[in-house]
Order: C-alpha cells, then structure tokens, then sequence
C-alpha cells in the first residue's frame, strides 16, 4: 500500500512538472507569408493515439501552422472534436479523409462529406473538386497505387513526395520521387507534399510542407496547393520542389525534424511517470 | 477499470508526443475509457454473476496488457528512433496475447470454481467475442475491406 501511494504521488508530481515545462502554443502568422502543414494526420478515434485537439496543440508545439485530419474513410474524430466545441482557430484544422481504396490511398483535403472507396481514381478526385477540397496522392509508391489512369493524374492537385516510410529505404524515396516526376509531365502545377502519416510513436510533422500562401486561411492553403506553391521537406533536411519556392522557403525553414522524440526534461518526466504507473500496476 | 483507463490514457499520450500533462492524462483517459467498458462487458460473458470481488479478479487480467502499453511508451521516449522498431514493438504484442489467455483461464478455475474443460471453454468465448470487437474497430479504423480486397487482387 505504501508503495503503491508513494508510485502514486511519483507519477502526479511528474505528470504535474511536464504540465509546467509545457511550452505554450504560438500565435498564428498574419499576411502573405510560408506556413507549415501537415496533411496527412490521423485522430483518435480512428487507427491515431491523439484526438483533434491533442493533436492541434501538438501541432503548435512542433511549429506546424495547419493540419489536415485524414482517417480512412471516416471522419468521427473531427465531427466529435467539432461537437465538443474543442477546436482552436489556430493551427488550422481542415476536415479530410484518407480515401483508401484497394487501389490507391488518397488524401482528400478540405471535404466534410466522405468520398465513396469504390470510386476510381478520375471519379474521386472530381467528388473531391466538388466540395472544394484537394486530392493529394498518398505514399504513392507501386504496391499501394495500382488505379492509375492519365486522366486521374492530370487531375491530381499534390502527391507524396516526402513521407517517414523513405527513412532508411532510399528505392521507396526513388519511388516516390519518380511518381511526381512523371505526374509532373502532364500535370505541372502538381504540388509536393510532405507528410507525416502521423499515427504516434514518431513526431506529428516529422516530414511536412511549406505553403507560400497569399492568405493565412484554409482557402489560402489549399490556393496554394492547387496552384503547386508548396515545398516538401523532410526527412532531415531534404527539400523537394520547384527552385524559385525552395529558395523562398529557406529562409523560413525551422530546424529539420529529428525522427524521434528527443530527450529533454519532459522526456525524463514522462519516463518518470510511466516507470511509476507501472509499478501501481504490479502492486495492483 | 479506472487504473486500465489511465494506463491507455497515459501510454497513447506519450506515443503520440513523447511528453505528459495533466491535459494529455485526462484527454487520453477519458477517450480510451471505452475500452475497459468493452471489458467489463465482455467479463459478463465470462463471470456470469454479479461479484465485485470476482470482477475484480478478471480485470486483475489485464495486467500483462498494461504492462506492455506501458513497456511500449517507455521505448518510444527511450529510443532515438522508435518508428524504425514500431513492427518489433508491434510483434511483441504476442506475449500479452498468451499471458492473457492464461490468466483468464486460471482466473476461471481459482475464483469461479470452474473445471479445466469449462474453463477453456468459457476463456474460448470470451476471446472470441473480444477479438470479434478489436476487429470491428480495426475496420472502422482502418477500412478493412478495401484493404482486404487489395490483398486478394479485386
């Protein structure tokens, strides 16, 4: 019992001191400027370990200015996160979908009815074009997109250029890079993304995309994709994209993502708490 | 049920941002609080009476589960890189499967006086109809169906 009391107050005071180090979130930056998003996020509950508004501050914290929620095929985290009144204006959410097909996986951006996975690809995108959204091609490597007509690449605002998967695995990155290539030759305002297919165990925002927008907004984002003014970066410092839009980028680049937590004192915290969790488990 | 709550709570916070805080304590306890709700209603199956020390017993259960959640949200804020293990850590998850099962089934015969046979037999249902919920959620989590119809060329 005195252990277990003693593992409880352990795991209080360290939860109670990672509050207090806690940095709080950003403001959000006004006028023609280069915001940081991540379009390829996903909530509990759904396959991610974070809810919306977990992830909005998260996305404060790591200098993310938008993020696009993308569940497959389902949007319960955002609609519950909305009917809670828990969402901030700042960083931007937009409402999305991950479209997983057994052809391709898709990251529908801006659109709050689900579009149906049966469709092909060509007829998706239109579905998506209808709400005003942008479809982006997700991790589009050869296993995962099989459905790929001309006409559903002309029609694609983004793909996939940078993703945590190409970690380590240099030929899924030739992949990836190849594919917008290609895209690119009958699409060219095609946008390269990064994303950081966030589920949790590696940071939101780990591979993300700079957006020089005209306007601080979700309009203002997704003008910006349609009309390829984006640069993916990530991982590391791998920047991907048209050289004029690197080079205005660059000097709004924040440090390059680590691939894991770093340790820092909230590090050593948590650490201390789950050790002690774990002990009034044994003890239970 | 409430210590389950707060070991999910606590784990997926710390997946999810490598930190904890009071707020990312009661957000994640709160939104898994539906798993050891599952539980509780999946012990029905198993105790079939109403016994607060024997449902004691069974969520008493869930240790192994608990300790590896926990086991996991330590790697992930010790490794340096814990996306890279994320399959391994995955994998691991076999031996709460196993370790589970068995307590269940010495549950059974210790506290609800059963025979080896009936033991199986009632620890049998119960996994059956809890791995019937985890793949429910995995569909809807993951969109099960296109996924399968990949696999299978269609």
């Amino acid at each position: 019992m005195t252990v277990r009391f003693i593992a409880g107050i352990v795991f209080a005071l360290a939860v109670m001191a990672g509050t207090l180090t806690d940095r709080p979130s950003k403001a959000g930056p006004v006028g023609t400027t280069v915001l940081a998003g991540d379009f390829h996020v996903h909530a509990a509950p759904g396959d991610g370990v974070l809810p919306v508004w977990e992830i909005q501050s998260e996305a404060a914290r790591r200098g993310l200015d938008v993020v696009a929620i993308t569940n497959h095929n389902q949007n319960a985290a955002t609609r519950m996160a909305r009917a809670l009144g828990f969402v901030d204006p700042y960083p931007i959410v937009i409402p999305s979908q991950e479209l997983t097909t057994s052809g391709f996986h898709m990251a529908a951006i801006g659109v709050s009815e689900m579009i149906d996975w049966r469709l092909p690809a060509s007829a998706a995108i239109a579905a998506i074009h209808a709400q005003g959204g942008v479809a982006i091609a997700a991790h589009p490597i050869q296993k995962s997109w099989v459905d790929v007509s001309a006409a559903a690449l002309r029609m694609l605002d983004g793909s996939e250029v940078s993703h945590p998967m190409i970690r380590g695995h240099a030929p899924l990155g030739a992949e990836l890079l190849a594919f917008f290539q290609h895209t690119r030759t009958v699409n060219p305002d095609l946008a390269p993304i990064g994303s950081s297919d966030f589920h949790g165990a590696t940071p939101l925002g780990l591979c993300r995309t700079y957006l020089i927008v005209d306007e601080v907004s979700r309009a203002g984002v997704l003008d910006a994709i349609r009309r390829g003014r984006t640069v993916a970066s990530g991982p590391g410092d791998r920047l991907v994209g048209d050289d004029a839009h690197v080079e205005a980028v660059r000097a709004h680049l924040r440090r390059p993502q680590a691939p894991g937590f770093g340790y820092t004192v909230s590090t050593w915290l948590a650490l201390g708490a789950i050790l002690a969790l774990g002990v009034i488990v044994v003890l239970d | 049920m409430a210590l389950i709550a707060l070991v999910i709570g606590a784990s997926t916070a710390v997946v999810g941002t490598g930190r904890l805080t009071w707020s990312l304590v009661v957000s994640g306890t709160l939104l898994w609080s539906v798993v050891p709700l599952l539980q509780l209603l999946s012990g029905v199956l198993l105790i079939r009476r109403a016994d607060r020390q024997a449902l004691d017993g069974y969520f008493s259960t869930h240790r192994s589960w608990s300790m590896w959640l926990l086991a996991g949200a330590a790697a992930v804020l010790v490794l340096p890189d814990p996306g890279g293990a994320l399959m391994f850590l995955a994998a691991t998850a076999v031996v709460p499967i196993i370790l589970t099962a068995r307590a269940l089934a010495a549950f059974c015969r210790d506290s609800l006086g059963l025979s080896r046979a009936s033991a199986r037999r009632r620890v049998g249902l119960h996994q059956v109809v809890t791995y019937a919920v985890v793949l429910a959620y995995a569909d809807f989590a993951v969109a099960l169906m296109p996924r399968i119809l990949a696999l299978v060329g269609k």
